[in-house]
């Protein structure tokens, strides 16, 4: 009997063992399988996947930048195929994408830790490219229509920087102090830093920095040569708070800056002439799972920017034909200018995750943009007097967009993406959008992309509603621009980070905006069609460095019937040596090829151009000192960027040698 | 021209003497294998057989000149395996070139090392019927049994030529998330 009882009870608790193994595989098996979906999300949320995203995506991260002695995000934008830099009015330097229309500012769109930050002044950005490599933790730049965030809408490309502060890697914000000195009085400092708080976390950046550059310009429109003051005294502040589903996020900023070439294209001869841009960036937003398979979105959005300008733009003794009869300025005439901007948005998505292999999204976007202070003046007597008029014809624009995105699997190997978007204006025509794209991942080392997009550019306010007298003037009757683009890409994985890609494209433009016609005022041109393709190939050659090299090919035209103002060829080449765990060196060679100019301009075409630059490098231990030492365009070649026709002859000439000492420390 | 000279040939005699370089790793990935590694280990059936004074043994392997990847994915095991609070863990770091027939552990990180001293590390955790896992999964050509990868999503992989030779019992449901590749 005793032997019965314990035969049962050893059989009782062998069966009591064994499901508690069951139990414990199954537990491990669930935390393993969450594991697995925790670090698919990371890598989807912070775009280390993007060979497997249906886009043309770039990703420029933090070390390689520094490393590279990369000073700020305008530059780093620069290394990436089929992105060239354009210079308009007051020395404004935009981005241009594969070619597409370099006279507007607004068809690529600046996203910053999640917020769209493009003014509708000029649907441009520009201000914001100071920001110093050293506050940035990773920039993802999407060529071709679209964005990663389904609401922005991209047209030529999207620029997202994600900054140290807001890392989104699940990793903890490292605080970090620095510092830069370098030539042309350029000075800075800044500070990262982060803490918990009230049950959440806290992160913040500031940063200021200045420089003192003057470039030596040939004859303006007026035939006064001489310096250019490109100063610029420029300051961030990133504030962050992140409590479970709730983000404040906001980003105030200021430039303030000399006038450069001019705001209507001429020399001024005051030094006192400023151009000052304010930028306040905010955004309060609110994520809740409403089911295991449902998340719900919520934001709420604040954008404003003030302007704040001094231009002397005719010289003394201009004799002033229009309007008649015709007067003649002794003291020139200056333009001055106080104006500002608000835009207010709304924006509430559903994320359907239905499984692991299909995800949804859908949500509606209202956005209401109006201007505050409307003010312009000109003043004839040297400032003693001025007459003021309103600086815009319309004060206000109201767009609404819903918006879907569906992207789900096909068998194993292909994912397929569908999405769309329809904008309603309160002043343009309505617009829509459609995407198509397939993902084929033929095995791990070969993928296929292929994508058909659509987008739209409305005009800016100064293309549009601009009342003053200016250089390029205004038209009423713009259509917004329109874009379909085709693109196919393919991608060899050589190892860890070691890849080739190859990305051709098509884009039939549809009513480009630009001024570059005989009455110089803005206008919907034919349709135009540019083409070519991109090569990237980045290797470790061994272990310990990394060459990259791109070369963009471009075809077509831009401005009815030519390719202006871009370059057919543009190639970058980098090579980064770790040298050891503390030291590091690198070369980076950009080739801009010649630019042609529009039919009206009879100018030579823009010459082409190399620069090389060169860094080193020290870094201690973990949360030591780094040190990087960069002289740019070490050759000193003399370059120039192409002026529009009619303004400076002999181009835009850009600054020779230069170099920067950058100092930054963990603590 | 002869201050670039100066820093061309200044750069060149740091590149001169500065020879010692880590492996680079991709700091997701680490972090996501970290994770999943020791639960992975505690999935094989027989694991218990194989635990050393009842406490899961870990040997990370890595190259001379990789110890602070290696520090860092004994740190990252530990940090993840403390929330999981099953065996006592205790991780060893050992060089490929000090590897000895005597080393049995409960399983082995394979970081980035020749094909050479991959292949011997995982013959010998074959042999011993122990799991090994290497950061990189191109070292399925060296025997190596299991890996994670980062594509669209995030994939556990098997080493299909290796799973009969090791002939570790997993159990059953871990074949239904684990992508048997070649």
């Amino acid at each position: 009997m005793f032997r019965l009882i314990s035969a049962i009870i050893i059989f009782i608790l062998s069966c009591t063992s064994i499901h508690a193994e069951d139990n414990t595989g199954s537990d491990l098996l669930s935390e393993l399988e969450q594991d697995i979906k925790l670090y698919s999300e990371i890598a989807t949320e912070t775009n280390q996947n993007v060979d497997y995203m249906p886009y043309v995506i770039s990703t420029l991260r933090n070390e390689d930048l520094v490393e590279l002695g990369v000073l700020n995000l305008r530059e780093a934008i620069g290394l990436l195929p089929g992105v060239d830099l354009n210079v308009g009015m007051a020395g404004i330097k935009n981005p241009i994408f594969r070619g597409s229309n370099p006279y507007a500012f607004g068809q690529s769109r600046l996203i910053i830790d999640g917020m769209e930050v493009n003014d509708q002044i000029f649907g441009g950005y520009n201000q914001l490219l100071d920001m110093p490599i050293d506050i940035i933790h990773r920039i993802e730049v999407v060529r071709g229509p679209g964005s990663m965030l389904t609401h922005v809408n991209g047209f030529a490309g999207s620029i997202h920087v994600i900054t140290k502060a807001n890392r989104d890697d699940g990793q903890k914000v490292e605080d970090n102090v620095f510092a830069m000195l370098g030539s042309d009085s350029q000075a800075g400092a800044g500070i990262i830093k982060s803490f918990d708080l009230a049950g959440g976390r806290f992160s913040s950046d500031l940063y200021y920095q200045k420089n003192d550059i003057y470039l030596e310009v040939g004859e303006d429109r007026f035939g006064n040569a001489g310096e250019t003051n490109q100063n610029l005294k420029n300051y961030q502040l990133g504030l962050n708070y992140e409590n479970g589903g709730l983000y404040f996020k906001s980003r105030l900023s200021k430039n303030e800056s000399g006038v450069s070439y001019g705001q209507a294209f001429s020399l001024t001869d005051d030094d006192s002439d400023y151009l000052d841009v304010e930028n306040n960036s905010i955004e309060l937003k609110y994520t809740k799972a409403i089911s295991n398979k449902v998340n719900i979105e919520f934001a709420l959005n604040y954008f404003d920017e003030n302007r704040d300008l001094q231009n002397k733009v005719m010289p003394d003794g201009t004799m002033l034909m229009m309007p008649p009869p015709p007067r003649l300025l002794v003291d020139g005439r200056y333009f001055l200018v106080n104006y500002s901007e608000q835009t207010f948005a709304q924006r509430l998505q559903l994320n359907f995750d239905f499984s692991a292999s299909h995800k949804f999204q859908v949500g509606v976007q209202a956005k209401q943009a109006k201007i505050k202070d409307n003010n312009a003046a000109v003043s004839d007597d040297g400032l003693q007097s001025s007459s003021g008029f309103s600086l815009f014809t319309n004060e206000k624009r109201d767009i609404n967009t819903v918006y879907f995105e569906d992207m789900f699997e096909v068998g194993e190997k292909t994912t397929v993406q569908i999405g769309g978007k329809l904008s309603q204006y309160s002043d343009v025509e309505d617009q829509s959008a459609l995407r198509l794209a397939v993902v084929h991942r033929y095995n791990d080392k070969n993928i296929y992309k292929a994508m058909y997009s659509q987008a739209y550019r409305e005009p800016s306010w100064r293309e549009q509603y601009l009342s003053a007298p200016a250089f390029f003037l205004p038209n009423t009757d713009l259509d917004p621009e329109e874009v379909d683009a085709y693109e196919m890409s393919y991608i060899r994985r050589l190892g860890h980070r070691d890849f080739f890609k190859i990305n051709a494209f098509y884009l039939k433009n549809q009513s480009q905006i630009d001024a570059q016609n005989q009455n110089r005022t803005f206008d919907n041109s034919d349709e135009n069609k540019l083409y070519g393709f991109e090569l990237e190939y980045e290797l470790d050659l061994f272990s310990r460095d990394v060459l990259h090299v791109n070369y963009s090919y471009l075809e077509g035209d831009n401005v009815t019937g030519q390719l202006a103002n871009s370059a057919e060829t543009l190639i970058d080449v980098y090579y980064l040596y770790r040298i050891s765990d503390k030291w590091n060196m690198s070369g980076l060679l950009e080739y801009v090829g010649e630019k042609g100019r529009i039919e009206a301009d009879a100018r030579e075409d823009v010459d082409q151009y190399a620069l090389v630059d060169l860094s080193a490098g020290y870094k201690g231990s973990e949360k030591s000192i780094k040190v990087t030492f960069t002289v740019k365009n070490i050759f000193d070649r003399e370059y120039s960027l192409p002026s529009p026709a009619n303004t400076y002859p002999g181009d835009f000439p850009q600054s020779g040698r230069t170099w920067m000492m950058r100092v930054s420390k963990e603590f | 021209m002869t201050n670039i000279k100066l820093i061309l040939a200044l750069l060149l005699l740091m590149l001169m003497h500065c020879k010692s370089y880590a492996y680079e790793y991709d700091p997701l990935l680490l972090r996501a294998q970290a994770a999943l590694f020791p639960k992975i280990v505690l999935l094989d059936k027989d694991v218990r057989e194989k635990l050393k004074s009842n406490s899961l043994e870990i040997l990370v392997l890595h190259v001379e000149n990789d110890l602070i990847n290696a520090e860092l994915t004994k740190a990252l095991i530990e940090e993840k395996y403390r929330k999981t609070n099953k065996n006592a863990l205790s991780i060893k770091l050992v060089k490929y070139s000090d590897f000895k027939d005597s080393m049995i552990a409960t399983a082995y990180f394979l970081l980035k090392g020749t094909d050479d001293s991959v292949k011997m590390v995982s013959n010998f955790a074959e042999k011993n019927n122990r799991v090994t896992f290497s950061y990189d999964y191109n070292d399925f050509d060296s025997n190596a049994l299991l890996s994670v990868i980062m594509r669209e999503r995030t994939y556990i992989y098997l080493n299909k030529k290796s799973v009969q030779k090791y002939n570790i019992k997993f159990i059953p449901l871990f074949y239904k998330i684990v992508k048997v590749v070649e």
